[in-house]
Order: structure tokens, then C-alpha cells, then sequence
């Protein structure tokens, strides 16, 4: 917390961003088990959430401009490229909507998960792994959903929602894709002939 | 939609392959690995994510098919629709739970 409190005067958007960033990186080291209570926290994340939400706060708020000394047009560029900023004809620079809703989805994430986390209730069965019968077919069977949630572990906390608002307009799911594509999955099941195709819709 | 946050942060990402079935009987088997197991064991538990509103599932779930798998960050749970959320350290032991109340 004292991260937070300081640079109060010096501070820039840039500075709870990176902090941010490393809390969705590092999340898995900050949250642990207890084999009595179940999950439990490092830290008191609610004053690090409301203090990050302030500083957002304090930013969308605000439109600023360099120093004419300091305005050698590098910084501006980089951050308006970057889509961190807005930068209008006079210069002046104000929170652009991307960057805002990418640290919103990761604020949101970060807080209801530990939330979840630590208010979830602890199952206790024993000998639950040869009460749970496992055969090779579930293995070979399941090696496609094996493959998505791998993903979805090694992902960081956040990071799907984030990209899935920054790229909202691209494909999200391959049900999109298939039809336009000559050999599409549907070949599996045909012995390798293209699926039958329907006529365009008018 | 995984795949493409993966490659789109990490392009050099290699995806590891599936434990042996030994391995996955073991008691200390990951959940990310198990838990496709118990999917296929019972498919009718469906697995939230973040994108997949895992985080709010009071409004995904329903009284007809209140149980639901969460897997956000590495982080894995079963969720029912009531709001509650149930945390063990191998996700065998929420399966059998679940069984358990669900009776099924």
C-alpha cells in the first residue's frame, strides 16, 4: 500500500498501470492454500483496489498538457500510439476509453475472483482421487478440453477480458470461420470429402 | 478464443502435453489436467471462465442447471447457482460433492 500512497504529486497514468500489471502476472504467488481454511490472500486486497480505483478516478477526470519545454512531442506520440491517450489539436492529452476499460476488466477480474476466492466454501473428501475412477478413454477423449484449459490456467488473471474488448470485432468463436473455409472440421466426419455446403442465403 | 489471447501475449507458446493416465491418478494431479477427465465423466457440468461470466454465474447458472466448473487464472471452483462457490485442493474432491448434492 505504501506503492499506492506514494508519487502522489509526481504521478502519472503510467504509474498504477504497470503496478496493475503485476499484480495480474504474479496473482498466483499472492493468493495461497491452507489445507484448513482453503484459499487465503498475502495481502488486504480491498484498500489496494479502492486505492487503484482513485487514481483512475483522479485521471478520468482530468485533461493535461506538457510544458512547453517539455513538450518535445515524443511522449504524446508514443502514448497516443500506444492508445493510452487522446491528444486533441491543442495538445491536450485526456484518458483514452481502451486503456480505461482494459485496467477496469482487470481491476473487476482481479477483485471478484479473490472475492470468490476467499469466500468460497472448503470441500473436504477423502480419498477422492481413487473414489474417482479414471480410465485411458476419459484421457483420450478429453485431450482437446485438456488443451483449453491449460490455456485458460496459463493465461493472466484478466487478460481474456481485456483482449476480448480490445479486439471485440474479431472472430470469437470458429463457428464463424468454418463455413467459408474449404476444408473445414466438418471433413472429419466425412471421410475426408468436403461436407456438403448449403446455397448462400439470398 | 483462448488460443488467441495466448498467442497474442505469449507467441512463442508451447502447449504441454497431457499427463499419463498414472500421473493423472495420482493424488496431487493438477486440476487443469483432471478436470477434462471429470468432464468427460459428466458432461453436463459446463466450465465458466472469465469471458464466460465465471465471475458473476448467478446469471449463467440456473435452477435447472445450477452447477457449473470455474477455471479463471488457474484458479478452479464449483459455482451453483445460488452464488455460492465451493473450493477443494483436487477438483475429485468437488465432484464427489457435487454427486453428493446433486443427487444424481
Amino acid at each position: 500500500m505504501a506503492a499506492c500512497a506514494c508519487e502522489r504529486e509526481t504521478a502519472s497514468w503510467c504509474s498504477p498501470r504497470p503496478r496493475w500489471y503485476f499484480g495480474q502476472l504474479e496473482y498466483k504467488h499472492l493468493i495461497v492454500w491452507n489445507a484448513a481454511t482453503g484459499w487465503a490472500a498475502y495481502f488486504d486486497y480491498c484498500p489496494f483496489v479502492l486505492c487503484v480505483l482513485k487514481r483512475m478516478g483522479y485521471w478520468i477526470r482530468r485533461s493535461w498538457r506538457p510544458a512547453a519545454a517539455e513538450n518535445n512531442g515524443t511522449d504524446a506520440d508514443a502514448e497516443a500510439l500506444h492508445g493510452t491517450v487522446t491528444v486533441d489539436a491543442a495538445g491536450w492529452r485526456t484518458l483514452a476509453t481502451p486503456a480505461l476499460a482494459a485496467l477496469l476488466d482487470a481491476v473487476h477480474t482481479f477483485a471478484a475472483l479473490t472475492n470468490r476466492l476467499l469466500s468460497a466454501t472448503l470441500v473436504v473428501e477423502p480419498d477422492a482421487s481413487t473414489r474417482v475412477e479414471l480410465h485411458a478413454h476419459h484421457r483420450e477423449a478429453s485431450l482437446d478440453d485438456y488443451y483449453v484449459n491449460a490455456m485458460l490456467a496459463d493465461l493472466p488473471l484478466g487478460s481474456i477480458v481485456q483482449y476480448a474488448h480490445r479486439f471485440q470485432f474479431l472472430f470469437h468463436s470458429i463457428t464463424q470461420v468454418r463455413p467459408y473455409s474449404p476444408r473445414s472440421p466438418l471433413c472429419c466426419l466425412t471421410d475426408g470429402r468436403p461436407a456438403p455446403r448449403r446455397a448462400p442465403r439470398s | 478464443m483462448p488460443e488467441q489471447v495466448v498467442y497474442f501475449h505469449w507467441p512463442s507458446y508451447k502447449r504441454l502435453a497431457q499427463l499419463s493416465l498414472d500421473e493423472l491418478r495420482a493424488a496431487d494431479a493438477p486440476s487443469a489436467n483432471v478436470l477434462p477427465l471429470l468432464q468427460q465423466i459428466d458432461p453436463g457440468l459446463p466450465v465458466l471462465a472469465e469471458h464466460t461470466r465465471a465471475l458473476c454465474h448467478a446469471r449463467v447458472t440456473t435452477p435447472a442447471a445450477p452447477w457449473a466448473w470455474m477455471n479463471v487464472g488457474g484458479f478452479f471452483a464449483l459455482l451453483h447457482a445460488d452464488g455460492s462457490a465451493f473450493v477443494a485442493r483436487d477438483v475429485r474432491e468437488l465432484y464427489l460433492f457435487y454427486l453428493a448434492r446433486c443427487a444424481c
